[in-house]
Formats: C-alpha cells, sequence, structure tokens
C-alpha cells in the first residue's frame, strides 16, 4: 500500500509523542444477508500520534464509517488488528469518545442529563460530573440550556449537545463521524471553532471523517485521503497551519495551497470529474 | 436555521428563566374539552333537529329531550347496572394492559419465544373474541370471570403488538450509541428500547380502552343477569329505545373518560414526546 510508508512517517510537531491508534492491515468484509460479500476495507495500515487530528477523507461508500466503528469497538475488523493506545480493541473503551453524524440525543432526557449519558450507560452516578457538564456546555455557548429537552433547541444546538457528551468522560480519542454534516455552513464554522477549543486545547487525539476539504483542512493535522472501493488510503497531507486557527486561517495562501491538493487529488482518483 | 444564537453564544441566547415551572409538566386538557363540548352540543342539536324535522316514531328515534328524562328517572336502575360493567372493563383493561406490555418485553428480549410465541398469539389475535364468549362461558359459568376475561382478550393485543412494535422499532444508531458508552444490553434495554418504546405502547393503550369497553358489553350480551349490557338486551326486547340510548350515552361517557385517564397517564409518563408538546 502506497500509504503505510507515508504515515509510518510520525506528524513533524509530535514526532515524539506515542501512538495513539494503530490500525494495521486491517480488512472488513460484510457478508450481506441477501448473498455476496462487500469489501468495506482491504488492508489498511494507518498510524495516528497522540494528540494529532486526522481526518479521512474520501468517496461515499469507501469505508470510513467502517473504519471509524472497528477503532470504537463497535464492530471487528475480518483481518487485522487496531491498537487504541496500547491495547487491542476487541470493544467498546470509555476511554474513546464517539459523536455520529446524527446527534442521536435522547428524547426523553433533559440537555444536562443527555450530555451525562454516558456514565448512565455504564452504571454509574453522574452526580460528580454535573459541573462537568455545565462547564462544557457553556463552553459551547449552551449555559442555560441546560433544563430544556432536545427537541426545543435547533439542529446546531443539538449537534453541540452531541459533542459535549462525547467529551463529557474526557475520552483520550475522540472519534467524529461527520458529526457537522447535517448543519448549516455558519453553524457548521462555528462548531468547527468550538470542536478545535475543545479537543486541542486538551492535547486529545482526534479522527474526524468528512465530506468537507475545508473542514478537513481547517480541524486536521494530517488528512488521509481514501479511494472508492476497494478502498485504501491514497495520499497523506499534512496540513502546516499554525494553531489554534481562527477564522482568519480561511482566508490564508497556506490554507488555499493544501484545499486545492486535496481537491485535485479528487479529481485525478476520479471522484470530481471536470 | 443559522439563528443567532450560534454566532453570539452564551447571554444572548440565554432562555429566560420563567418559561418552565419544574415539576409536573404543564397539562392542558382545557383546550381539547372546550372542543369536546362544543362538538357535543352541535350533535345533540343535529339530532333534536332531526327529531323535530322528521318526527320518527319514538321507538325508532327519540329526542335528546326523552333520553335525557329516561337518564333522570331510571337513574337507579342505570347506576346498580353500571357498577358490574364498569368494574368489568376496568378489571378486563387493567389485567390485559399489565400482561401484554410485560409480555411484549420478554418476547422482543428472547429470540425464542419471539419466534414461537409471537405467531401464535398473532394467529390467536385472528379469531373474532366473540365467538369465544360462549366457551368461557362453559369454562367459567355465568359469574363476572367470562366478562373479565373476554374484556381482557380484546384489549389484550394491541397493547402487545405495540409494545412488541415498539420495542422492536428502536433506532439501531442508538443501540449502536449505547454500546459505544460501554452499555450491556440489559442496560440498552431499559435506557434506550423501553423508553422510545413509550409513546408507541401508549398509543395501544388508547386504542385498548374502546376495545375493552366492547369486550364488556360483548360478555353481558352473552352471559350476564346484570350490567349495562344486560340492560340493553332487556331493553331491545321490550322496544325501550330511550332506555338503548341512555346506556349508550353512559357508555360514550364512560369509554371518553377512560380514553383521556390514559392520556392523562401518557401526558405525565412521556410529557418529552412530540404528542404531547404543547405549542
Ligand atoms: N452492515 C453492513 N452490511 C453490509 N454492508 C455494509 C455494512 N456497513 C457498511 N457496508 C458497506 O460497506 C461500505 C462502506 O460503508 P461505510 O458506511 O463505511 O462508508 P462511508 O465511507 O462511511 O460512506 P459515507 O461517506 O457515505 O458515510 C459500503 O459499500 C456499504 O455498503
Ligand atoms: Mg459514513
Amino acid at each position: 500500500m502506497v500509504s503505510t510508508q507515508q504515515d509510518s512517517a510520525a506528524h513533524p510537531v509530535h514526532s515524539d509523542a506515542r501512538d495513539a491508534i494503530v490500525i494495521d492491515g486491517v480488512s472488513k468484509v460484510f457478508r450481506p444477508r441477501r448473498g455476496g460479500t462487500v469489501t468495506a476495507l482491504e488492508n489498511m495500515s494507518l498510524t495516528i500520534a497522540e494528540g494529532e487530528i486526522v481526518s479521512l477523507i474520501g468517496p461515499s461508500g469507501c469505508g470510513k464509517s467502517t473504519l471509524l466503528m472497528l477503532v470504537a469497538g463497535l464492530d471487528t475488523p475480518t483481518a487485522g488488528t487496531v491498537t487504541v493506545r496500547d491495547a487491542q480493541v476487541n470493544k467498546p473503551n470509555p476511554d474513546v469518545g464517539v459523536v455520529f453524524q446524527k446527534d442521536l440525543l435522547f428524547d426523553w432526557r433533559t440537555v444536562i442529563e443527555n450530555v451525562l449519558t454516558p456514565f448512565v450507560m455504564r452504571g454509574q452516578s453522574p452526580k460528580q460530573h454535573v459541573r462537568r457538564a455545565r462547564d462544557l456546555l457553556a463552553q459551547v455557548g449552551l449555559a442555560g440550556f441546560e433544563d430544556r429537552r432536545p427537541y426545543e433547541l435547533s439542529g446546531g444546538m443539538r449537534q453541540r449537545v452531541a459533542l459535549c457528551r462525547g467529551l463529557i468522560q474526557d475520552p483520550d480519542v475522540l472519534l467524529l463521524d461527520e458529526p457537522f454534516a447535517a448543519l448549516d455552513a455558519l453553524t457548521r464554522e462555528q462548531m468547527q471553532l468550538d470542536l478545535q477549543k475543545l479537543v486541542v486545547g486538551s492535547r486529545k487525539t482526534g479522527v474526524l471523517v468528512t465530506h468537507d476539504i475545508a473542514e478537513a483542512v481547517f480541524l486536521s493535522d494530517r488528512i488521509a485521503v481514501m479511494s472508492a472501493r476497494p478502498s485504501r488510503i491514497v495520499e497523506i497531507i499534512d496540513v502546516d497551519l499554525p494553531r489554534p486557527r481562527t477564522a482568519e486561517v480561511r482566508e490564508s495562501p497556506e490554507f488555499a495551497t493544501t484545499h486545492a491538493r486535496v481537491h485535485s487529488l479528487f479529481k485525478k482518483l476520479g471522484v470530481l470529474h471536470g | 436555521m443559522a439563528d443567532t444564537a450560534i454566532l453570539t453564544p452564551a447571554p444572548a441566547s440565554r432562555p429566560p428563566a420563567t418559561t418552565k415551572v419544574k415539576g409536573l409538566p404543564r397539562v392542558r386538557v382545557g383546550g381539547r374539552a372546550g372542543w369536546t363540548v362544543i362538538a357535543m352540543i352541535v350533535l345533540i342539536a343535529v339530532w333534536a333537529a332531526a327529531v323535530a324535522l322528521f318526527s320518527p316514531k319514538s321507538y325508532i328515534l327519540p329526542s335528546p329531550w326523552t333520553v335525557g328524562k329516561r337518564l333522570w328517572t331510571s337513574r337507579e336502575q342505570l347506576i346498580r347496572n353500571g357498577g358490574p360493567t364498569i368494574k368489568e372493563i376496568l378489571e378486563g383493561y387493567v389485567i390485559g394492559v399489565l400482561i401484554a406490555v410485560p409480555l411484549g418485553m420478554v418476547i422482543v428480549a428472547s429470540k425464542w419465544l419471539n419466534r414461537l410465541l409471537y405467531p401464535l398469539l398473532i394467529a390467536f389475535n385472528s379469531i373474532p373474541k366473540v365467538a369465544l364468549a360462549p366457551l368461557f362461558v362453559v369454562w367459567w359459568g355465568y359469574g363476572e370471570t367470562p366478562r373479565i376475561v373476554i374484556t381482557f382478550s380484546i384489549a389484550f393485543f394491541p397493547v402487545l403488538v405495540n409494545t412488541v412494535t415498539g420495542l422492536g422499532g428502536v433506532d439501531p444508531e442508538m443501540v449502536r450509541l449505547a454500546r459505544s458508552m460501554g452499555a450491556p444490553k440489559r442496560r440498552v434495554f431499559v435506557r434506550v428500547r423501553l423508553p422510545q418504546a413509550l409513546p408507541s405502547i401508549f398509543a395501544g393503550m388508547k386504542v385498548a380502552t374502546s376495545l375493552a369497553v366492547i369486550g364488556g358489553i360483548i360478555g353481558e350480551f352473552v352471559a350476564s343477569d346484570k350490567g349495562w349490557g344486560y340492560l340493553l338486551i332487556q331493553a331491545q326486547g321490550q322496544l325501550d329505545t330511550s332506555l338503548i340510548f341512555a346506556i349508550i350515552v353512559l357508555l360514550a361517557v364512560f369509554a371518553t373518560i377512560l380514553y383521556y385517564v390514559v392520556e392523562f397517564i401518557e401526558r405525565l409518563t412521556i410529557p418529552w414526546h412530540s404528542s404531547q408538546r404543547q405549542n
């Protein structure tokens, strides 16, 4: 695989950091009931350093979500191994927070109860975490909404609640599967800033699946570009933009260059036809 | 949808403190009850107009006033017979709900029971329960037992089916989310499946209220020496139409009250559901 050599060279910023996620020769074959097989991933390898944010970007159906589910321990690879912080993944891990594309809030729980759900799901009392939940909500501009129900919130507010829920256990690794795809452009930009504040500030490792090149460039240290099935990582692009990144970064020439690189790669792959 | 709240977070978007009183959810039956009264008045007016216009024989269609008077003059008889009927209906209904909901949970939780029991129950449901009434009388005689069993057997199924479909129709992504948080199966059931199924269970319970009333009356048609159903048969034999109408009115009132009681419990239980949101 072209990718393997490139990703083993860790990102310069974190060259001394440990590996947070090691995806080693992972394949995933689905066997749908009506017969046949779907090879979603084939012999994929990728190493992500601690504190790094890596985006997975690629055509629809290439297996990005599948890969994320494997890292989250919600599915098992057909071949190969996934290791998170030196432990092989075989079941969900509380040190790994997941935020899905749909916000998946529980209608019957208030905003703060939703943020505290992970503790309840593990059979722990959420009481001593209420303060942190309030803090997180305040950081994303939701102070005062703690006792509201999800249906009283806008789509962007709901997704922010889901983000806080993904962060409440202070996971070392955060997996984000197109968390902002359903949001309008303005809200998405705000959410990207929020996410950067919450994740980069605490040196968490992040894996972000996205369709949005600008989002990938803005948030990541590296961008892994995937091809259509049978998918592989075609290229890994470093993003050398200083952190913390402000909205102005989007106007910078470096941003434009990186954006153009990813874009031209998609054209070359035939994902975008001109 | 880009509300200003997103661009200028905290203070501006803080909701006014007085919007929600903690504690019991606000229950607003007032509006709907108002419309119910208006609808009733219209209905009675049309009825009265029809009687005035076509002046049918009173054993065909008595006027609302005749029926109203009859409700009053026969009140002692109506109340005496209402007691057993209401008791049977309530018992059959409550037993039906108390068995159907847990049974539905078990059926969903266990793959084997699902495969074995559910098809049987569906087959049983397709039998017209009225046809079973004589059998129940043979088994349990002329006491109230066969009548409760008939009520139960009719009210039971919509609750069961709605419990099963509600619990089964859970969003698989919700389940995956709960699992990603480390919830074991049982906790996923209690914390995700069950709450998400409650609206469906309540829908079944509301449908079951009117079916329970039907069951109670059928039971009395077949086997009884008291109750509103028995009285209906008596009145029919004597062409006592105003008494029939009086009982119909009482049954309608009772069924409506039963429905709203269940709906009231629903509002208290699932104030978060879209069907319960006031606006
Ligand atoms: N449970 C499953 N059973 C069968 N096939 C599946 C299953 N889950 C995913 N697939 C297949 O695996 C492939 C990859 O799916 P995946 O959801 O990972 O794509 P994706 O890259 O996340 O796409 P998108 O960008 O549209 O979300 C698809 O072809 C899909 O049809
Ligand atoms: Mg996906």
